[in-house]
């Protein structure tokens, strides 16, 4: 069963793939517009740093690797997930229904409809800061790192995917996913790209246990700038490709509960 | 005037039907803030009366990013889809429409979150400021919306030309959150930066009002200010209207 699932999921996305490729120009427009946003979003981060130096401790090029680290998940999750962004018009127009009738698990179903390279433009983009990043800061790449650097941004994609599963699913009970998308999970997005120590002790634990974006980038930043001694629990700096598998579960469950609850529209 | 007044009504009652999206908006309206003043704090500790009135900055630039709330996206699709040939059957312009419509909703968007900044400028012991400053303030806000509103709506009309132009709205966003003083107020920036910064129009969307009522912004210097925001409202204003008596003329229709 999960054999024939992820067969069916794989060739679908392949099928998606290969129609995305044939819009190159809109690949350029997009690296574009991402070039623009996060352009935008180092220039003001720069002139922070030339007026005060440094965000509680964290000079330019380190939280440049936060946010390095924050879109490479990030292009984790638009590549497998983003689907789920606009889930509320397919349960609105009663489009679910198809899913559910398919031979198929449903939310494989719902995220085949998208291709897995969404997400490139980020993928280069991040890969930029990284460099800039790692050379600024003197970050010597061990294999270790590197493989661990691979462990969480698929972890951090896992995070960022069982929040967009979560929000999908609350579309069963309210037929509304964007509202909760750009009401709470993209403004939470925005918490994590400072070091999340700023934040009053309340909010810390939220992002760690709660919402536990905080594992996305702030604690695997501190493996690869060598200094998970400064926190009060360094075992933190390495959970969270676990933090990721336990997000994704959890999620899942929420979505499997919630389909029960799927009456399609006009019923 | 009346008519406006009438579509405004309507705005508001259609962001209010949305029971979900209210209180979805005000768990947002939390996080931002929460996330301003977590930067802030962490930049001003060593110095609390800076700190106290970037917290008072932060709140009054929250309230403005409620009241500038712009969805043009929106006639940028009806635009796609065709529709904008009813447009221009209908009585009343589309910028009046658009523009009424947008404030209704942001009115409601603004009194929705206020409680809750109140309630943070009083937990935060917040000076209160004189009512003459509030009433400046108000105005002030205003002014800035209608230069960010007439501004970021002639851009969208600029697609009765061309069928795609997203890449300058979004140059047009970026400029407005280095130039405005959303995040940063002007004082701040590199020298070089500020000394253009406040003469574009940006400035007067929230670094302007939000820096008068946190006083930052006094005297001769706020004068200068108030009188350049309110040139700039008229400019922009100007260009909306002259933008849309040309595109009405001049219509590429999506597959005509």
């Amino acid at each position: 069963m999960l054999r024939h699932n992820f067969s069916c999921y794989l060739r679908m996305i392949r099928a998606q793939a290969r129609s995305q490729m044939q819009y190159r120009l809109n690949f350029a427009a997009n690296l574009v517009s991402m070039v623009l946003t996060y352009g935008g979003q180092f220039v003001s981060l720069y002139w922070i740093t030339q007026r005060f130096q440094a965000i509680d401790g964290w000079r330019l090029e380190e939280i440049v690797l936060l946010y390095a680290l924050a879109i490479l998940a990030w292009g984790v999750c638009v590549s497998f997930f983003f689907s789920l962004h606009g889930f509320e018009d397919q349960v609105r127009n009663g489009t679910f229904d198809r899913a559910l009738l398919r031979p198929m698990n449903p939310l494989l179903h719902v995220l085949g409809s998208q291709s897995p390279i969404s997400g490139l433009g980020q993928f280069v983009f991040s890969i930029l800061a990284f460099v800039f990043a790692f050379r600024a800061a003197g970050v010597s790449l061990t294999p270790l790192k590197l493989i661990y650097l691979v462990l969480t941004a698929m972890g951090g994609g896992m995070i960022l995917g069982g929040a967009m599963v979560i929000v999908a699913a609350a579309a069963f009970w309210t037929t509304r996913t964007y509202a909760f998308y750009w009401s709470i999970i993209y403004p939470s997005r925005q918490l994590v790209n400072y070091p999340v120590s700023i934040y009053n002790r309340a909010l810390q634990i939220v992002l760690t246990v709660g919402v536990p974006f905080a594992f996305i980038n702030y604690y695997p930043a501190h493996v690869l700038l060598d200094r998970t001694n400064r926190l009060a629990y360094p075992v933190l700096a390495w959970s969270t490709p676990l933090v990721g598998l336990l997000a994704i579960t959890g999620a899942y469950m929420f979505w499997n509960w919630g389909t029960r609850y799927y009456t399609g529209t006009g019923s | 005037m009346r008519t406006f007044y009438a579509f405004v009504i309507q705005g508001f009652r259609q962001e209010s039907a949305y029971k979900v999206e209210g209180w979805m908006g005000m768990i947002s309206s939390v996080i931002w803030f929460v996330l301003y003043a977590g930067i802030w704090t962490a930049l001003l500790r060593g110095n609390p009366e800076a700190l106290q009135r970037q917290m008072g900055y932060v709140v009054a630039t929250r309230i403005l990013s409620e009241l500038n709330f712009l969805p043009t996206w929106e006639v940028t699709s009806k635009f796609r889809q065709g529709d904008v040939g009813l447009e221009l059957v209908k009585p009343v312009a589309l910028p009046i429409r658009v523009l009424a419509d947008f404030f209704g909703r942001s009115c409601f968007r603004l009194l929705r979150s206020l409680p809750i900044y109140v309630a943070i400028w009083v937990f935060f012991r917040l000076p209160v400021p004189p009512a003459g400053l509030l009433l400046l303030f108000v105005g002030s806000g205003l002014l800035g919306w209608v230069i960010m509103a007439s501004l970021q709506l002639s851009l969208t009309l600029i697609a009765l030309w061309t069928v795609q132009f997203e890449e300058v709205e979004q140059l047009f966003g970026i400029a407005n959150s280095l130039f405005s003083g959303a995040f940063i107020p002007l004082y701040y920036l590199p020298g070089w930066v500020q000394s253009f910064a406040r003469y574009l129009p940006f400035a007067g969307v929230f670094f302007v009002p939000a820096a008068l009522l946190t006083g930052g912004l006094a005297g001769a210097e706020l004068v200068r200010a108030l009188v350049l925001q309110a040139f700039w409202a008229l400019f922009s204003a100007g260009v909306l209207a002259a933008m849309w008596a040309a595109g009405s003329r001049k219509l590429v229709m999506q597959g005509g």
